[in-house]
C-alpha cells in the first residue's frame, strides 16, 4: 500500500513466469528435474544392470570351451558353447567363439549364423568383421543385389555400428535434447545473434539425429518383424515354388546364405533373397534364424 | 406404312444380332480338334490335336478308340497378351497309331474349361493298307508320309538310331534327317520327340549334305542328339515332327517320323562290386602337389605342409551319371574335403568329360609315405567287358619334427585342426576371444521394455508443459484484469500467510489483503475510497448487506488500531487476520456466485479507479 493508502495493482500478482519467482516453484522445477534425470538413470542403470548380471558358472563353462577350442577339439567346443546359449546366455564373444568353432568344423552355415548373432551383439569388434567377412567368402550364391532402398542400405549400413538398443538409445537421448533446446530457443528473451545461430544448428542437428536414429530404430524393428532374417543350414538344399517336394525346384541355396524369412507354414518357410525379387519355399530345418 | 417399315427393320436388327453373337460364339469355341491327316497307312502314324483356349481347363480324358492306339503325346501351351488382355491356349498332340484297315472315328473328347464342359466333333479317319518297308532293326530309317502327293517326293523326314540294341549307360546317336527336292520359303520348325528313358543331350550343329534317294536327289538336313538309355527293356523313341508353315508357293504340312524302337541291353553279369556305373572309355590320373612346385620323385615335404593330391578322370561317356572316385584312406595325414570340377563337351558325335578331384592333404608325421593307386572300374562296350583304370602310386617324403597334434585321420572320413599354413590356404580366421567379464542371461532389449518408451513421453510433456506456460503468459497479457480477478483469493492469502509468518501488524495485512482482493475483483482500485464510496460499490457488486458489514467492520477496527491504538479495546490481533480470511471466504464464494466487474469494461473501470 502506497502513502495514500491506495493499493497498486502490480502488487497484487506477479510476473506470469512467476513460477520461479515464488519460493515453492524452484523447489517444483528442481524436482521435476531430479525426477526426469533419476528416471533416466534409473532405467539406463536397469539396462546395464541387466547385462551386468552373469554368474561364476558360466563363466567357467565357457572357459571350458575355449581351452577345448584351443586343443584343437572344436566339436566339443561348440557343443560346450552350444550349451550355454540353450541356457539363455547372450554374449557376442560367445558367438563369436561358437562360430569360430563351426569354421573350424567345417560348418560354414552355422559359422555365419553364429557370425550373425555376434554382430547384433558387438557389431563394431575387428575380429568379428574380419572372421565373418572371410566366412561370407566362402558362400556359394552371389547375390546381385538388384532392388535395395536407401531405408534399406542405410539399416545395414547403420546395423554395422549400433546394436539396436544402442540405436534406441541414441534416439531417446537426441528426443530429450531436442526438447530442451526447443524450449530454451523459446525461453531466451532477446539472445544474441550468436546464441540464435548456435540454437538453431544445435535444433538442425538434434533433430537430424532424432529422425535418423528413430527411423533406423523402427525400420530395424519392422524389418525384424517382418521379414526376420536367417541363414542356410545345409550344404546344399532346393528352394521349391511351393510348400512340398512335390513342386517344382526353383533354385538352390547353399551354407550361409543369408534370406528373409516371409511366412511360416507347416514345415516351411517361403523365403526372398536379400535385395532380389526371387522368392521360395524352403524346408524350415534347413535354415535357422539369426534373431533368437 | 412408318409402323412396317419400323417393325421389319426392328427385326432385321435383331435377326442380325443373334447371328453375330451366334458366330463369335462359335468362333469363340474354347476347345476344337483336328488331325493332321484324314487319311492314313496302317504303319504309318497320325496326330491328333485338341487345341484349348482358357487359363483354368484339364487336360482331356482321350476315350476308348477302336482300331487307333496312342503311342504318343505331348502339351504345348502360349500365352498372348493383347491390347492388356491375356489370353492362353494349350495343345494337346496325341500320336496315333492304327492297328486295322477300314474307316476309324475318333470319339468326341470332353474338355473343361472355366468350369464348363466342352465336348469335340467325333472325326473319321480312312485307315488303308501299310506302305513301304516296315520299321525294324539296324540303320532303319522309317518314311513319313506327307499330307499331299507333292510332299511325297519333295519332303521327307526319317529317324533311326545309330544302334537299336545298347547296353544300359552306353551312348548312342538319334539321328534326325530332313529331306528335302523343292525349296522353302520358310524355316521347318523342329520339334523333338520326348526321349523318355534315356539321358540326351542335342548336338547344336546341323550337318547339311545331299543325297539320292529313289532316284532323285534331296537336299539333307540332319540333327543329331546324344543318348543314354537309363531303363532297361524296349523303349520306343516318340516320332519326332518338322512343321513347315504354308506360304504363297506351299501348303503348309506336318512331317512325322515313325517312333524308334530301342532294345537296352543290362550290363553283363557278374558286375564287379565297386563298380559305380560308368559305362564308356576312361583313363585316369593322379599327381600330388606342394605351393612350391616341386617335381622331384619322391616327392618332399615338411611336417604340416599342405600338399594337394589332384585326380583327373578323362574319358567318352556319360560324367553325370558316373559315380565318386574313391579317396585313399592315409595313416598320419590330416584331410580336408575334396574340390571336384566336372567339364564335358561333345566331340565327333561323342559325350567326352573330364573330372578333376583336387584333395588337400597335411602330413604330421615324418617318413616315407605312398599314395596308393586309384583305381576306376567302368564297362567298355567297345570291349564287352569291364575294366580298370587306375593311378600309378605316389611316393612322398615328410621331413621335419611331429606335429604337436599326433591324432591320426583317415582321408575324406573327418576334418581336423589345420595349422596355420594350411588353414591359409584357405583363409584362416582370427582367434576366439577370451570369457569376457560379465556374461548376460538374456535380457529383454530397449524397445521390449514399457519403461523406455514411457521415457519418450517426457520431453513430449516438457514440450507441452512449456507450451502451456507460455499460453498462459500470453493470456495475461492480454488480459491481465481476467487473471487478476482469477488469482485473487490465491494472492491474498498467499499475502496473508506471508504477513503472519513475518511478524507484520496484523491489522495493516488485514486491511491490505482485504483492500487489495477487492481491488482485483472489482477491477478498480479501493484503497482510496470512502466507506460509503466502498459500500456503494460492494453493493452494485451484490453483495448483501451483512457481508458489507463485516468487511466495514474490519477496515475500520484496522484503522483504529494502526492509527488510534488507544481508543481500542484490547483486542487479540490474531483474530483479525482470521476474520479476514473468513471475509475473503465469503466474498469468492459471492463473486463466484454472480457475474462481477461487467458492468464497466475492465480497461475503462482501471482508468476511471485511477482518475480518482
Amino acid at each position: 500500500m502506497n502513502d495514500s493508502g491506495r493499493i497498486h495493482l502490480g502488487s497484487t500478482f506477479g510476473e506470469p513466469g512467476g513460477l520461479f519467482n515464488r519460493p515453492w516453484g524452484r523447489t517444483l522445477y528442481a524436482l521435476v528435474c531430479s525426477v526426469i534425470c533419476l528416471l533416466l538413470w534409473i532405467c539406463l542403470g536397469q539396462f546395464s544392470i541387466a547385462s551386468a548380471q552373469g554368474n561364476e558358472q558360466d563363466q567357467s563353462q565357457m572357459e571350458e570351451g575355449n581351452r577345448l577350442y584351443a586343443e584343437g577339439r572344436y566339436t566339443e567346443a561348440a557343443l560346450t558353447y552350444e550349451d550355454l546359449v540353450a541356457r539363455g546366455i547372450r554374449s557376442g564373444a560367445l558367438f563369436y567363439n561358437l562360430g569360430n568353432a563351426y569354421f573350424k568344423e567345417g560348418d560354414l552355415g552355422r559359422a555365419i549364423l553364429n557370425y550373425e548373432r555376434a554382430t547384433r551383439l558387438i557389431p563394431r569388434d575387428a575380429d568379428l568383421q574380419a572372421n565373418l567377412r572371410l566366412a561370407s567368402g566362402q558362400i556359394v550364391e552371389r547375390h546381385e543385389l538388384q532392388n535395395v532402398t536407401f531405408v534399406g542400405s542405410a539399416v545395414a549400413v547403420a546395423a554395422r555400428w549400433l546394436t539396436l538398443d544402442e540405436m534406441a538409445l541414441v534416439g531417446l537421448v537426441s528426443w530429450f535434447g531436442l526438447a530442451f533446446l526447443w524450449i530454451l530457443w523459446q525461453r531466451i528473451p532477446q539472445p544474441s545473434a550468436r546464441l540464435r545461430e548456435a540454437l538453431l544448428l544445435g535444433l538442425v542437428v538434434t533433430g537430424t539425429v532424432f529422425v535418423g536414429s528413430f527411423g533406423l530404430c523402427a525400420s530395424r524393428l519392422y524389418l525384424q518383424q517382418v521379414s526376420p532374417q536367417a541363414i542356410v543350414l545345409t550344404p546344399e538344399t532346393n528352394v521349391f515354388s511351393g510348400p512340398d517336394t512335390r513342386n517344382s525346384p526353383e533354385f538352390t541355396l547353399h551354407a550361409g546364405a543369408k534370406i528373409h524369412l516371409l511366412e511360416a507354414r507347416g514345415q516351411w518357410y517361403r523365403l526372398s533373397l536379400p535385395g532380389s525379387e526371387r522368392q521360395g519355399w524352403i524346408a524350415l530345418e534347413a535354415v535357422a534364424r539369426i534373431q533368437l | 406404312m412408318w409402323n412396317y417399315l419400323r417393325f421389319t427393320s426392328l427385326n432385321l436388327v435383331l435377326i442380325f444380332t443373334l447371328c453375330v453373337t451366334q458366330i463369335s460364339h462359335a468362333q469363340n469355341a474354347p476347345v476344337s480338334a483336328r488331325v493332321d491327316r484324314s487319311h492314313v497307312a496302317l504303319n504309318q502314324t497320325l496326330t491328333f490335336i485338341i487345341t484349348v483356349v482358357g487359363e483354368n481347363s484339364t487336360a482331356p480324358t482321350l476315350p476308348a478308340m477302336d482300331g487307333l492306339a496312342v503311342v504318343g503325346s505331348s502339351r504345348a501351351a502360349q500365352t498372348s497378351i493383347v491390347n492388356g488382355q491375356v489370353s492362353s491356349q494349350i495343345s494337346y498332340r496325341y500320336t496315333l497309331q492304327p492297328s486295322r484297315e477300314g474307316e476309324r472315328v475318333i470319339p468326341s473328347v470332353r474338355v473343361d474349361v472355366d468350369g464348363r464342359t466342352y465336348l469335340t466333333d467325333p472325326l473319321t479317319i480312312a485307315v488303308t493298307p501299310a506302305v513301304g518297308s516296315p520299321p525294324g532293326g539296324g540303320s532303319n530309317f522309317s518314311n513319313s508320309p506327307a499330307a499331299s502327293a507333292s510332299a511325297d517326293k519333295d519332303l521327307l523326314v526319317r529317324a533311326a538310331v545309330d544302334n537299336p540294341n545298347p547296353y544300359l549307360g552306353e551312348q548312342i546317336t538319334y539321328f534326325f534327317r530332313f529331306y528335302q527336292a523343292v525349296s522353302l520359303f520358310d524355316k521347318p520348325e523342329y520339334d523333338a520327340p520326348d526321349f523318355g528313358g534315356f539321358w540326351n543331350q542335342q548336338e547344336v550343329d546341323q550337318k547339311q549334305y545331299t543325297e539320292q534317294l529313289d532316284g532323285r536327289g534331296y537336299r539333307v538336313s540332319e540333327l543329331r542328339t546324344v543318348l543314354f538309355p537309363t531303363v532297361i527293356g524296349e523303349q520306343t523313341i516318340a516320332p519326332a515332327t518338322l512343321n513347315i508353315r504354308s506360304s504363297l508357293f506351299q501348303r503348309g504340312v506336318v512331317l512325322q517320323t515313325a517312333p524308334v524302337p530301342v532294345n537296352v541291353k543290362p550290363l553283363p553279369e557278374p558286375i564287379p562290386s565297386n563298380f559305380s556305373g560308368a559305362v564308356g572309355q576312361l583313363t585316369i590320373a593322379a599327381a600330388a602337389q606342394t605351393k612350391a612346385s616341386d617335381s622331384s620323385n619322391p616327392l618332399t615335404v615338411e611336417v604340416d605342409e599342405p600338399v594337394t593330391l589332384r585326380i583327373v578322370l578323362d574319358g567318352a561317356g556319360n560324367f553325370e551319371t558316373f559315380g565318386e572316385i574313391e579317396l585313399p584312406e592315409l595313416a598320419d595325414w590330416r584331410s580336408f574335403d575334396s574340390t571336384e570340377q566336372l567339364d564335358t563337351r561333345l566331340k565327333d558325335g561323342k559325350l567326352l568329360g573330364t573330372r578333376v578331384v583336387e584333395q588337400l592333404l597335411v602330413p604330421v608325421q615324418p617318413g616315407y609315405y605312398e599314395i596308393p593307386a586309384i583305381s576306376y572300374i567302368y564297362f567298355d562296350p567297345e570291349s564287352d567287358a569291364y575294366q580298370t583304370a587306375a593311378t600309378a602310386p605316389i611316393q612322398i617324403r615328410v621331413v621335419g619334427e611331429p606335429a604337436g597334434n599326433s591324432s591320426s585321420s583317415s582321408a575324406g572320413a573327418q576334418t581336423a585342426t589345420a595349422p596355420a599354413d594350411a588353414q591359409s590356404a584357405l583363409g584362416d580366421i582370427r582367434f576366439i576371444k577370451d570369457v569376457p567379464a560379465t556374461l548376460s542371461g538374456v535380457a529383454r532389449p530397449l524397445s521390449k521394455r514399457p519403461l523406455f518408451w514411457a521415457l519418450w513421453l517426457l520431453p513430449l510433456l516438457m514440450l507441452v508443459g512449456d507450451w502451456h506456460l507460455r499460453r498462459r503468459k500470453s493470456h495475461v497479457v492480454a488480459d491481465p484484469v481476467a487473471t487478476r480477478r482469477s488469482q485473487a483469493l490465491r494472492h491474498a492469502r498467499r499475502l496473508l500467510h506471508k504477513g503472519r509468518n513475518n511478524g507484520s501488524d496484523p491489522y495493516a495485512v488485514a486491511s491490505a489483503v482485504l483492500l487489495g482482493y477487492l481491488s482485483d475483483k472489482l477491477a478498480r482500485p479501493v484503497g482510496g475510497l470512502t466507506h460509503a464510496e466502498l459500500q456503494t460499490h460492494l453493493r452494485q457488486a451484490g453483495l448483501d448487506v451483512k457481508l458489507i458489514a463485516r468487511v466495514q467492520t474490519l477496515l475500520s477496527v484496522s484503522e483504529l488500531n494502526r492509527f488510534a491504538p488507544a481508543n481500542v479495546n484490547s483486542s487479540p490481533p490474531n483474530g483479525i487476520t482470521g476474520e479476514a480470511e473468513s471475509i475473503l471466504k465469503e466474498l469468492e464464494k459471492v463473486f463466484n456466485d454472480r457475474a462481477v466487474g461487467k458492468s464497466l469494461p475492465a480497461k475503462e473501470a482501471l482508468h476511471k479507479g485511477f482518475a480518482k
